[in-house]
Order: structure tokens, then C-alpha cells, then sequence
């Protein structure tokens, strides 16, 4: 069920009336969260409440099996994995693969061909599975014991606010909480609540409304039939803000949903178009994952301790998984390698650095960063990469400069682009940090603020969309 | 404090939004039933009908149940027409759902627009957009249509209007419990759609001859089951016809052709002969004409044996 969706206010209301009743023993209280848990995943589809069973109970017998291993650890780790690996690979890859198999038999001039019909891949699939991963790794390390009890993973594994889109949350950090039941302070219900509106407006106002921009480009045609220089960056400017309002909207839901509970979820976006370098970018976008990847592949490749030209081919095979991860197709493994040239020559240049020295040198980085950063999106998209290449050819077409694209698409979801830039300049200027954020003032008009949201996710909210990243 | 202010938020929102909902601009030229409710009613139907019409907007806005039966006295004949509908398998399969399997005669119509056997609209239509809400949030809107109706989105026209702008232009609909939706538009403009239907197709959305032949399977299908199928294409305006003929891909006559091979009537009606308010579809006076004399050629067909 889709957090903006009336069947989940109802499972909410009904999750939450019951909460208070869990305090007493661990055990109810993991039943409860992996029943309702369960309960959520399978109103997708039931059948997925096995699948998710299934990869619960092999990382917690995995987890136990890598601890009681002895000398024989590292295999245990390397069966736990290939069978996470393995799992998402059957949903995931396999017809990718099967697909560039059958490209490179054509091109050989063989006249076989290997067909599959891969299954729809289920829901968070991709989140849970490298929980599964992190967990085993962190058990192998000596960070975390294994728990004991397959209730109290399965609560942690399925816990359905992070369940379907993450963020992706350590072992370490969740199952700790979960062996504790807190009354929460009204502080932490407000700014649960906060969350939650926020996440909400993000999604339901703002990325739901721009959405039908590109959306419409692409029925009428995309760069087949839209000449115009400025028509795409506007259009990647819309979707630039699309997946970010989308898949952070439903972080700060997840987060704040954790808070009601009494429960600490990891911030998994900080803002990231304020950065000031791509490394910066990195740290700030979608933490929970890049956290991941450089702790579970980058650091055991060797990370930066092997000289400087190992840095750039471990980051490069990092940024690439990472493509690949969101999606099984070219296009992701390009926009993961767009990024990884970007870092490689940040980091020969130190040209962030260099530009933020001048006057305005802020501005100047983010001139030249936020482009990039555009053209990189490209790639994540399109629906393929010619398309995609067609659309960078608009975006630097200096003769096509007309504007009447913009009209012919509709210039309605500009003005909740506008609304999406200015909640994002209020962090780029600083006014968060500022000390009218510490006034009665703030308050107030965080008050204001929270009420005004609400009636937008009421009354302006775009046409109902499932989150982007339920497909990754 | 932090208890009142929580409590507070959720009372001043709930009294935001009841207020600013009495805000909304009127709109006295829709009319009939509630635009929601209309759409679920036509999702829950099931097995009541002798006669269904299907397709896309040109059938939904075009032919009217009422007008058709005048020529089919005691025929229960529905629009199960969706927007922007292509002939999918979903579609397909569900348009036999809504006939009567007791039913002397069951018939299904269809219209068939180059639009509707296009890839984009078998992937992304009205029927999969209503077939996609889940049955909890259904039943909130049929049990409770009012509040359902009050708390909806602000649509364009009517966030133009609070602001003070006279809508851009004033879309007749009456919405039928039969599924149709007459409609008009003031100021009129007949070649609206023109520009529309040129970029989609010109963007490369045009006819799939796969999906022909999966509409044709269905055909054979249905015949095989006593149900008879008639089908059509929609009137539209002079220059709509001229350039769906030259841009979409649709070859008429290969396609009546695979119609006919699998056991279906085709129907040669005036393509250019009835109103359109935008190229596309025909506006009220003009789609119940259509409907009368669509329901007389039915009707002429249906005295006729089988193949």
C-alpha cells in the first residue's frame, strides 16, 4: 500500500491505537511489527509475503551460521551473500543479462537465441536484500552479534517504513532500538509529524504535480518532436526535482513514522543540490545507500589506501554497481559512470575547491555543478539511451532556443517547480541555520507552515502516483 | 504546550480544509452524476448487459445508450467506453464481464480509434487508471461521495478561477448512470486536438499491428462464445480523419480485413458527417444523431444470421 493512499491511513490509525499495548515483551512486539508489517507488503501481493519470509529467514540462519562458523567465517559470509545475490539476480537481472547474451550471439552471427520470461520484480526487493547483505557483513566484521530470535530480525527486515524504499538501515542501528519499547515525548511526535507532512508534501504537491511535465513530453514525442534547447533543461530541472521531492518525501515519511514509534531512522537525504562538490552531492544524496556501498564494496576493494589510481578504478566500479543497482539497463549503468567521471575529475582538478575561492564562488560551483548533475538524470530517465543521447543533443542545441515547447506540454507543473526550488533555496541560503530558526517566530511559522501543507496535500495534490524508486 | 500544539495542528488543518473547501468555484455546466462515482459505477459492473460499447473518448462522449435504443427496444445497453483506452488485454477481457451470460442476444461494439491500438494507450489509460485504485479507497469513494467530492483536488479550471481567471473555456459534460458523457465545449475550436494527435504520433505512439491481432484473437474469441461483435470507426472532423489517415500507421483496410476474418461485422458509417467541437469528439446534438442512426445499423446487422 502506497503511504499516500487511504488504505494506509487506516492501517496507521489502526497500527498506531495498538502501539502503546507492545510495550510489555519483546517478543509481542516483534510479532506485532512483522505482522502488520507482513500485512502491508502482502496487500501488494500476497504472494510477496513468502518471498519476504524467505529472505528473513535465510539472512537470520546465515547470521548465525557466520558467527558460529569459526575459521570457516569467510565462507559462511560468501554463501549468505551469493544467496542474497542470487535471490535478487532471479527477479533482477537475469533477462538484462539473457538480453546482452542474445545481442552478443547476433552480433557472432549465431542465429540462437536464450529466452526467459523473468517474473515482475517484487517490491523493495533490492532494499531488504542488501539489508540482508549489510547484516551478514557486520556479523562477519564483529560489529553486531546475531540475534537469536527470528522474530526480532524479521521485525527489523520488514519493519514497513523503511520496508518498500529504505532507507536502507543497519543492523547495528535498528535492532538495538527494537529490544526497547519508549513512550514517546510529545517533542518526538511532533517531529514525527513534521516528517511525515513534510515527506507527504513533497510527494503528493510537488512530485506528483511536476511529474505530468515530463510525462507529457515524452506522450508528445520527447526530442523526436520537442526541439528546444530550453525546453530540456526545464524538463530536467522538473525531474531533477521529481525524484528528489518523490524519494525524499518518502524518507521523511519513513523517518517519521519511525518517530512515532519511538524508533531512530538515519537521514537519507540532506539536501543535496546545495552541495559544493560531487563529493559533497554524495554525502548528501540518498545516504543510505552511498553509506552502503562504500562500506560493503569500496572499502573491502581497498578504498583509497592503494595509491591514487586505484582510487579511481574502485570508485568507478563503486558509481557502477550503484547504476546497476537502481535498475537493469544500460542507461542506470551510464548515469552511475556519468557520476564516477564527474568524481575522477573533481578529484584530479580540485576544481570545486579552486572556483569556491573566487568572489561569488559558491554560486560559480553551483553554476557548474547543478548542470551536470541535470545531464547525469538524463540518463536515469530516459527510456533508453538513444532517447537519452537525443535529449543531451536538445540540451546543448544553441540554435533551437525556442520556448513554445514549454506551452505545448503546459506551464501548470512550473509552478510547483517553483514552490520545490524555494523550499530547497531556504537551505542554500542558510536561513536554516540562521537565528530566526531558534525564535518563537520559527515556531510559529513552522505551525503555520504544517497547516498550510496539509491543505495543500488535501487540495493541490497531483494525480496519484506510486514512488519512483518502488521500481528500483 | 507540545500536546496542545500537536492537537492544535490537526484541528486548525481540519478546520483549514473544511473552510477553503467551500472556496470551490462552481461549475454549473457539469452536471449529472458525481465524475468519481460515475467511473466506479461503470468498474462494478458485472454480467447485467446485453450490449456493451467500448473504446476510448470518441466512444464514451460519442454514443449515447439511450439514443442507441431507440432502434433495440428492451436491448440493456452500456458505455463502457474509458479514456484515452487502448484494446489491452485487461480491456479486453473485461469488456465481456459486464454482459448478461443469460442473455438472448449479447452483443460487444466496439470503436475503434487508431489511438486505441496504439502502444501508449494499451500501457497507460482510463480503464488501468480505475482498475489500479485499490478497493479500500473505492469504497470510501462510493460510501461517502460527498465528502469524497468535497475534499477532491483542485482541477486547473477550477484553481483558475479562484484566482480570479474566467476558465480558459467551459466544458459541457452530463455525466449518464449508461456510461456516456455528453459533452460540448464553449468557446468550440475544431481543431483543438489536431495539434495533440500530430505530436503523439509523430513522436512514434502509432498503431501496433500486434495489438490489431490481439484484438482480433479476442474477436474469434467472442464469437466462439455466441457473443456478436460489431465494430466501427468513430466519426471525427475532416481533418482529424486526414491526418490519422496519413500519420497514425492505422490501415483501415487491413485492419477490417483481420476484423472480418475473425468473425466480426464492420460497419461503414459517415466518418465526417456528425459535429465535433474539437476534431475529436462529437458534441451532444450531434453524438445522439450518431447514436440513432448507429442504433439502426445494429439493429439492421443483428436481423441478420451470424457468420
Amino acid at each position: 500500500m502506497l503511504f499516500n493512499s487511504l488504505i494506509f491511513i487506516a492501517f496507521a490509525l489502526a497500527f498506531y491505537a495498538l502501539w502503546p499495548m507492545m510495550r510489555k515483551g519483546n517478543a509481542l512486539r516483534w510479532a506485532f511489527i512483522t505482522a502488520a508489517s507482513f500485512f502491508f507488503y502482502g496487500w501488494w501481493d500476497w504472494r510477496l509475503v513468502f518471498l519476504l519470509l524467505a529472505s528473513g529467514a535465510l539472512n537470520y540462519a546465515a547470521g548465525l551460521a557466520i558467527a558460529g562458523a569459526g575459521p570457516r567465517k569467510k565462507a559462511a559470509l560468501a554463501a549468505g551473500v551469493a544467496a542474497n545475490l542470487l535471490l535478487l539476480g532471479a527477479f533482477k537481472y537475469v533477462s538484462f543479462v539473457l538480453l546482452n547474451v542474445n545481442f552478443l550471439l547476433r552480433a557472432a552471427g549465431s542465429s540462437a537465441q536464450l529466452a526467459f520470461e523473468a517474473p515482475p520484480l517484487p517490491i523493495g526487493i533490492s532494499f531488504y536484500t542488501f539489508m540482508g547483505i549489510s547484516y551478514l557483513a557486520d556479523i562477519y566484521k564483529g560489529q553486531i552479534s546475531p540475534t537469536r530470535s527470528l522474530l526480532h530480525f524479521l521485525s527489523y527486515i520488514s519493519m514497513f517504513p523503511h520496508l518498500i524504499a529504505g532507507p536502507i538501515v543497519r543492523g547495528a542501528h535498528l535492532l538495538p532500538q527494537l529490544t526497547t519499547w519508549n513512550r514517546t515525548t510529545e517533542e518526538q511526535r511532533w517531529q514525527g509529524t513534521m516528517l511525515i507532512v513534510t515527506g507527504m508534501f513533497k510527494k503528493v504537491v510537488i512530485a506528483d504535480n511536476i511529474s505530468r511535465f515530463l510525462d507529457l513530453a515524452f506522450e508528445f514525442g520527447g526530442p523526436v518532436t520537442l526541439h528546444s534547447m530550453p525546453f530540456w533543461w526545464i524538463a530536467m530541472t522538473v525531474f531533477s526535482f521529481q525524484i528528489y521531492c518523490d524519494f525524499s518525501g518518502y524518507s521523511d515519511i519513513a523517518r517519521g513514522l519511525a518517530k512515532w514509534m519511538g524508533y531512530d531512522f538515519p537521514l537519507n537525504f540532506n539536501h543535496p543540490y546545495i552541495a559544493n562538490s560531487f563529493r559533497d552531492f554524495w554525502a548528501r544524496w540518498h545516504m543510505s545507500l552511498s553509506t552502503w556501498f562504500r562500506d560493503y564494496v569500496y572499502i573491502p576493494l581497498g578504498g583509497g589506501r592503494r595509491g591514487k589510481i586505484r582510487w579511481h578504478i574502485n570508485m568507478w566500479i563503486t558509481m557502477v554497481l550503484s547504476g546497476l543497482w537502481h535498475g537493469a539497463a544500460w542507461t542506470f549503468v551510464a548515469w552511475g559512470a556519468a557520476h564516477a567521471l564527474y568524481l575522477s575529475v573533481e578529484r584530479l582538478t580540485k576544481w570545486p575547491e579552486r572556483l569556491g575561492r573566487l568572489p561569488a564562488g559558491r554560486w560559480l560551483v553551483s553554476a557548474l555543478l547543478i548542470p551536470q548533475i541535470w545531464i547525469a538524470w538524463v540518463f536515469f530517465r530516459a527510456p533508453d539511451m538513444g532517447t537519452a543521447l537525443a535529449i543531451i543533443k536538445q540540451m546543448a542545441d544553441i540554435t533551437a532556443l525556442s520556448l513554445a515547447p514549454v506551452f505545448v506540454v503546459g506551464v501548470r507543473p512550473l509552478v510547483f517547480l517553483a514552490v520545490g526550488v524555494a523550499m530547497e533555496m531556504y537551505f542554500y541560503l542558510g536561513i536554516d541555520r540562521s537565528r530566526f530558526a531558534d525564535s518563537r517566530a520559527f515556531r510559529a511559522a513552522e505551525f503555520i507552515l504544517a497547516a498550510i501543507m496539509i491543505l495543500c496535500c488535501v487540495y493541490f495534490r497531483g494525480p496519484g502516483a506510486a514512488f519512483i524508486y518502488f521500481q528500483f | 504546550m507540545m500536546r496542545e500544539r500537536l492537537t492544535a495542528l490537526f484541528l486548525v488543518s481540519a478546520l483549514l480544509a473544511g473552510a477553503f473547501g467551500m472556496t470551490r468555484p462552481a461549475q454549473p455546466w457539469v452536471q449529472g452524476m458525481q465524475e468519481n462515482l460515475f467511473w466506479l459505477k461503470k468498474m462494478q459492473w458485472n454480467s447485467e448487459f446485453d450490449l456493451a460499447l467500448a473504446g476510448d473518448s470518441r466512444m464514451f462522449r460519442g454514443v449515447s445508450p439511450e439514443d442507441l435504443g431507440r432502434s433495440l427496444p428492451g436491448v440493456r445497453i452500456a458505455n463502457y467506453g474509458f479514456s484515452g483506452c487502448g484494446f489491452s488485454r485487461p480491456y479486453l477481457d473485461a469488456i465481456g464481464g459486464i454482459l448478461d451470460p443469460r442473455s438472448e442476444q449479447r452483443v460487444i461494439v466496439l470503436g475503434v480509434t487508431p489511438h486505441s491500438l496504439t502502444p501508449n494507450a494499451a500501457r497507460n489509460n482510463g480503464y488501468i487508471d480505475k482498475k489500479n485504485l485499490d478497493p479500500f479507497s473505492a469504497w470510501v469513494y462510493l460510501t461517502f461521495p460527498g465528502i469524497s467530492t468535497y475534499l477532491k483536488p483542485y482541477s486547473s479550471v477550477e484553481m483558475r478561477m479562484l484566482t480570479g481567471g474566467p476558465p480558459l473555456a467551459k466544458y459541457y459534460a452530463r455525466y449518464h448512470a449508461s456510461g456516456w458523457v455528453a459533452s460540448h465545449k464553449d468557446p468550440e475550436d475544431p481543431r483543438e486536438a489536431l495539434e495533440e494527435y500530430r505530436r503523439m504520433f509523430e513522436g512514434g505512439n502509432t498503431v501496433d499491428p500486434a495489438q490489431e491481432d490481439e484484438l482480433a484473437s479476442y474477436v474469434r474469441k467472442w464469437r466462439a462464445q455466441g457473443i456478436r461483435v460489431i465494430g466501427f470507426r468513430p466519426p471525427v472532423s475532416r481533418e482529424m480523419l486526414e491526418l490519422e489517415t496519413r500519420i497514425s500507421g492505422f490501415d483501415e483496410a487491413r485492419f477490417i480485413n483481420k476484423f472480418k476474418t475473425a468473425g466480426g461485422v464492420w460497419l461503414d458509417i459517415d466518418q465526417t458527417g456528425y459535429h465535433s467541437y474539437d476534431g475529436s469528439h462529437l458534441e451532444e446534438k450531434a453524438a445522439r444523431r450518431f447514436s440513432r442512426d448507429l442504433g439502426a445499423d445494429i439493429a439492421e446487422t443483428l436481423t441478420r444470421p451470424a457468420n
